[in-house]
């Protein structure tokens, strides 16, 4: 706590700069704070009343997730109509925005599971909050292939459930599959999350004033007492959990890409889209991880959780993998001119200059390809102006990206009578919005109620956490005296 | 260390898994009876204008069904029969009954009696009377032993999964030409000798089905099957079209 | 129906060529003014039914605002208006339809108006300014190189006899290509497929129509075919062809074109892609060769639509059969597309309507998809009729050789389509398919449709004097190379 009171709220910039002492490892929490200092800062958050801010932010999302519902009803009621959807062009934003939503749901997931099995301390700053992040993003996303059939009330079809019809559904469909592989991916996800805030919610229910708080955190932190026996069972279960995940952070966005890739379509028929869509999902959602918590550091003021280092670290596997994907792109139109078929070829030239030429320029050549080379540079890097510029763009990129493979793969195919155009409607627009509005309010009430870093995580990335630490705790507070 | 869990609870997570359990194969067994079967409505039996009692007419007077369902051999639709089919013997035969009200009116105005539909399939569903009387299937596969019926009800599910059963199977439901009126016919009552002589037997059957005391039903379907060439389909535009 | 050649719909409109719409700065959809005034000098006669003209001196001024579509292989400096439209809200989708061209109409001579100095004064053409929005069903009209169309001129035919079968590569495709899903046998004894004859086909649409009146479909309005919704089943692709190659991607527009026309329905493919993705099993394979689909089991993805190469499948984005579509005023110039406000209008359509309807064929509800079965209701008739013939007999349960055929083959005047049984090698059909110019589209897909094309052959007359610049919509050796 001394500490605490010592270090100034907020200070920009390194501490230790790796320079200096070439040999230390720059600690992943700067200016010493102690575990008391993590557990106020973050349960802090949760406790304290609720800023302006974030009453102002969350009317003004829950606003949009209304108007979005009420867009879901009107097309629901109404038909599907009333999308701009036409004849050459039977999906568009519907199933853009799915995948658009489902690949910002890759991150959180591969920073719990992938990233824990590694044995990289510094996600733990990040992963609660990303696997908030994924859990809302899927649900945006599993509104989408519900609401973009013709008949939802019949879309239990999908589901093999006994029935009076003596049939069954169609397991050759890649649309079954991504049923299956959703569903799959949201639950263990749900439980990963879970099972990771058990021990902060004990925290939360320990700190709790109220007699409803008190309940309420106790009821969900399923009687933590952090006792040894408590830890090991946990720690068991976290291993297990992140081993279950890891296959299905590849699996998620594989399947759903089968969805265009075992199609027929130009642009849509080929073999490279699994790596391609997987690495594109981890793209944009670390995109979408560093939107989010680079507003929430300055907010609540976690500079000294969430390090010029982590930002630096995701910036990396941000131009990793949109390296990826731009080597994707250069690939797919190899193929086209490779394969000598005469529809390929046309619909890569029509993607850089046919009637949606400027969505390949913008979104997918700028946005996607050239803005994450800026990360090359370690300055970029740690500017976080910069880094929240570059997220911007590949969340708009990822976006057009999957616009460009779907309506620009299905409005010139093969029949040149049949071609045509896509032009979105007011509920388009406002359904997109919508789910928007639907991610931010959950995201707010996320940040409001429940511990947005993982304290318990973080702490053991503290060097008292560490038997081998370099500076024992006694030494640290001499300094400090 | 908040202490507020006591110690009932426990057995709680115990007791949930069985309850959920529990509830989880209810919602599961519910939803398979209730829900699924939408157009199953077996014992459905709704008051008629007129009480028509088929076991009077069939079954005590001997009636053929196609007296009445006169077109059930020649068209898709079977039809109900007119006012004129009834008063061709009720100008006679209890011409003062009561309950006949309603026919005797139908008869002066010319509106048609108002009887109730109860074998009703959806819109999308063209099932095709003559193509099954014409081909070995019974009235009674479908609609029971209306002959024993003083009431008509709804004898069979009328399900897709229910019209499956004889569509991938029709040697179960096969049977001889001339029995197709006869609702109260059992695979019993053929003799095998006759059966035999008349239809033949499938190919690769070795054995001497005359010689048998009885036939099954699987084996007069199969004779029949394949006798007269009977290419069920299964596919969707075989109903819906 | 869209017009044969403009795949305009519900409106008429005045046709000029590409190159007067240049000089007069004019594109589709442009409304234009034309006036005609009468020479003074010669008192029109009345005419019945007319208003009577004002008398001379005063020459009559007679004044049309239309809509213009530049419809190439026009006659320049000319000017088509097709009559009978300029109805104002008599349709029942609310919808001024056309133009009325009778407005310009002489008694003298109806048919054609010329600035002669006798009869006609003068005609001034002047653009409004304004726009008209048009519906059509086909924006784009190049072939773009690709062999859908395939047609030669006679000697080359005379040639190569099978010089369809050499387009786009099928010659070079291995007799029998792979397929990774295994599909269930096509064991019927009786196996249905079609072919179109391009070389008779006129393009008429007289099967689009018998389509529509047999099948039940939809009619959706203007609006919504302007938005690329149109419910045909059987469409009729219509190409341009000219001399010199034309890319219309940079606007460019074809002179003189020659214009090729192909029926284009359901192909009922043997690998059919549609059936592989429905997720539901709504669209299967039957056992005699059909690609069938079960409305009632659709819930509506549009997956096989997207995967169907030739973009025949139709998706009921509204109720079209349940609630009006069409323009409703409100007030003023407002106005509102019923469809749009489906749940607020009246569900059910008249018993006229209703009465209407093939009752052999299930009329579709919204969000469900739908195409062409090939007349499976007609098929299915045919074949219970032969089954009840047979009895409880042992007798041939077949339905007899060509004893029925589709709406579209039975209304085509040419007999460009044929249908039938491709097992049974007397067949019309399979006599059909064994022609020479009997061709497959996009058979590298390895889709195997049921439906071929016979190609086309053009004999010009070698005395006309542009015989030489026919444009052939095949592609060639030059395009080849792009």
């Amino acid at each position: 706590m001394e500490g605490a009171v010592a270090v100034p709220e907020v200070i920009e910039g390194e501490e230790l700069a790796p320079t200096e002492k070439p040999l230390t490892r720059v600690p992943l929490v700067l200016n010493r704070r102690s575990y008391g200092w993590l557990t106020e800062r973050i349960a802090g958050a949760v406790e304290n009343r609720a800023p302006r801010w974030w009453w102002v932010a969350f009317a003004v999302t829950a606003a949009i997730a209304g108007f979005g519902l009420f867009c879901l009803g009107y097309q629901i009621s109404t038909g599907v109509g009333t999308w701009g959807l036409n004849h050459p062009v039977g999906w568009a934003w519907d199933i853009t925005n799915f995948v658009f939503w489902i690949g910002i749901g890759h991150a959180g997931t591969l920073i719990s599971a992938i990233l824990y099995l590694l044995r990289q301390k510094w996600r733990t700053s990040i992963n609660r909050s990303a696997e908030a992040m994924t859990l809302f993003a899927v649900i945006c996303a599993a509104i989408f292939p519900g609401i973009h059939v013709g008949r939802v009330w019949m879309a239990w079809y999908l589901a093999p459930l006994p029935n009076n019809y003596g049939i069954w559904p169609n397991f050759r469909s890649p649309l079954m599959w991504d049923v299956f592989a959703v569903s799959t991916y949201f639950t263990v996800s749900v439980l990963f999350w879970y099972t990771g805030l058990v021990p902060d919610l004990g925290t939360l229910r320990d700190r709790a004033t109220s007699k409803i708080k008190k309940f309420l955190y106790g009821i969900f932190a399923l009687g933590w007492r952090g006792s040894n026996r408590h830890w090991r069972h946990y720690e068991m279960a976290y291993l297990l959990l992140a081993g279950i995940s890891t296959p299905l952070v590849l699996s998620v966005h594989s399947v759903v890409s089968f969805d265009f890739a075992t199609s027929i379509l130009p642009t849509w028929h080929t073999t490279i889209f699994p790596p391609y869509f997987v690495a594109g999902a981890i793209f944009g959602g670390f995109a979408m991880v560093l939107t989010l918590m680079l507003p929430a550091r300055a907010l609540f003021k976690l500079h000294d959780i969430i390090t010029l280092q982590h930002i630096d670290k995701m910036a990396k596997i941000i131009l990793l993998t949109g390296s990826i994907v731009s080597y994707a792109y250069a690939m797919e139109f190899f193929i086209a001119w490779y394969s000598g078929n005469q529809y390929e070829r046309f619909a890569f030239w029509n993607r850089v200059l046919g009637p949606y030429w400027w969505y390949w320029w913008v979104g997918m050549l700028f946005c996607n390809a050239l803005s994450p080379q800026l990360f090359w540079f370690r300055w970029c890097r740690r500017n976080v102006y910069v880094v929240y510029f570059v997220c911007m763009c590949v969340n708009a990129g990822m976006w057009f990206e999957r616009f460009i493979i779907i309506v620009g793969g299905l409005h010139r195919d093969f029949l040149p009578s049949s071609w045509g155009l896509f032009i979105p409607t007011w509920v388009d627009i406002w359904t997109f919005i919508g789910t928007h509005g639907i991610f931010l309010s959950l995201f707010l009430l996320f940040i409001r109620f429940l511990p947005m870093i993982a304290m318990s995580e973080v702490k053991t990335a503290l060097p008292e956490s560490d038997v081998h630490a370099q500076h024992p705790a006694g030494a640290m507070e001499k300094e400090h005296a | 260390m908040a202490n507020f869990f006591p110690r009932w609870s426990n057995w709680l997570p115990l007791k949930l898994a069985i309850c959920s359990f529990v509830i989880v194969c209810g919602l599961t067994a519910g939803t398979w009876y209730y829900v699924t079967p939408k157009y199953t409505k077996v014992g459905y039996e709704p008051i008629q204008p007129v009480p028509f009692p088929h076991d009077v007419h069939v079954t005590q007077l001997g009636m053929d069904c196609r007296y009445c369902h006169s077109f059930v051999e020649v068209g898709a639709h079977s039809n109900v029969p007119n006012t004129q089919t009834c008063m061709s013997c009720h100008q006679q035969v209890q011409k003062d009954n009561p309950k006949l009200e309603p026919v005797r009116t139908s008869w002066k105005t010319g509106e048609p009696v108002q009887w109730v539909w109860i074998h009703r399939l959806p819109d999308y569903v063209f099932y095709n009377h003559s193509a099954h009387v014409n081909r070995g299937i019974s009235c009674a596969s479908c609609h029971g032993q209306i002959n024993h019926m003083s009431v008509v009800a709804d004898a069979k599910p009328m399900s897709m999964k229910w019209c499956l059963e004889c569509h991938r199977n029709p040697e179960n439901f096969l049977r001889p030409e001339d029995q197709i009126t006869n609702l109260d016919w059992k695979p019993d009552d053929v003799n095998p000798a006759e059966f035999v002589g008349k239809y033949g037997k499938p190919a690769g059957v070795t054995e001497d089905w005359s010689k048998k005391t009885h036939l099954t039903q699987r084996e007069i379907g199969q004779t029949l099957k394949e006798r007269w060439n009977i290419q069920t389909s299964e596919n969707c535009q075989a109903c819906h079209r | 129906m869209p017009d044969p050649i403009t795949k305009l719909t519900w409106d008429n409109a005045a046709l000029i060529s590409p190159r007067y719409a240049k000089t007069l700065d004019l594109e589709t959809g442009d409304l234009i003014r034309i006036a005609v005034s009468e020479a003074a000098s010669t008192p029109p006669p009345p005419a019945e039914g007319q208003p009577a003209p004002p008398p001379p001196p005063q020459p009559a001024v007679r004044e049309l605002e239309i809509a213009v579509l530049v419809a190439p292989g026009h006659a320049d400096n000319s000017i088509t208006i097709p009559l009978g439209y300029g109805r104002y809200s008599l349709n029942n989708v609310g919808e001024r339809s056309g133009f009325n061209g009778y407005l310009l109409r002489t008694p003298n001579n109806p048919h054609y108006i010329v600035a002669d100095g006798k009869a006609v004064g003068s005609v001034t053409v002047k653009k409004v300014g304004r726009k008209y929005p048009f519906s059509i069903t086909q924006d784009h009209f190049s072939i773009e190189g690709r062999g859908l169309v395939r047609e030669a001129p006679l000697e080359h035919y005379r040639e190569d006899p099978e010089f369809a079968k050499k387009i786009a590569g099928d010659d070079e495709l291995p007799a029998k290509l792979p397929s990774l899903y295994t599909h269930p046998p096509l064991n019927a004894a009786q196996q249905w497929g079609m072919t179109i004859d391009l070389n008779v086909c006129t393009g008429c649409s007289a099967c689009v129509v018998a389509c529509q009146a047999e099948n039940n479909v939809p009619v959706v309005g203007k609006l919504q075919v302007s938005h690329g919704r149109a419910m045909h089943w059987l469409r009729i692709d219509r190409y341009f062809a000219s001399e010199h190659g034309f890319d219309q991607d940079k606007g460019e527009l074809p002179e003189d074109p020659e214009m090729v026309h192909q029926p284009m329905m359901c192909q009922h493919c043997e690998n059919a892609p549609c059936e592989t993705v429905c997720p539901v099993n709504a669209t299967i394979h039957s056992e005699d060769g059909l690609n069938v689909m079960a409305y009632n089991r659709c819930v509506g993805t549009r997956y096989c639509a997207n995967n169907c190469p030739f973009k025949v499948r139709r998706f009921n984005f509204f109720d079209y059969n349940q609630r009006p579509v069409g323009k409703k005023k409100i007030a003023g110039a407002l106005n509102i597309y019923k469809e749009y406000f489906a749940p607020l209008t009246d569900k059910g359509a008249p018993d006229t309507i209703k009465l209407s309807k093939n009752p052999n064929v299930t009329v579709r509800m919204r969000g469900v998809m739908e195409k062409c079965t090939f007349c499976v209701q007609r098929i299915e008739e045919a074949k219970i009729a032969a089954r009840v013939r047979a009895g409880a007999s042992p007798a041939d349960n077949k339905i007899p050789r060509d004893s029925f055929t589709t709406a579209c083959a039975q209304a085509c005047p040419n007999e460009a389509i044929v249908f039938g049984d491709i097992r049974d090698p007397e067949s019309k059909v399979s006599k059909m398919k064994l022609q020479d110019r009997n061709y497959r589209l996009l058979q590298y897909l390895n889709v195997n449709t049921r439906v071929s094309y016979l190609a086309r052959i053009r004999n010009p007359n070698p005395k006309m004097p542009d015989a030489h610049k026919i444009g052939i919509a095949s592609p060639n050796e030059k395009e080849e190379k792009m």
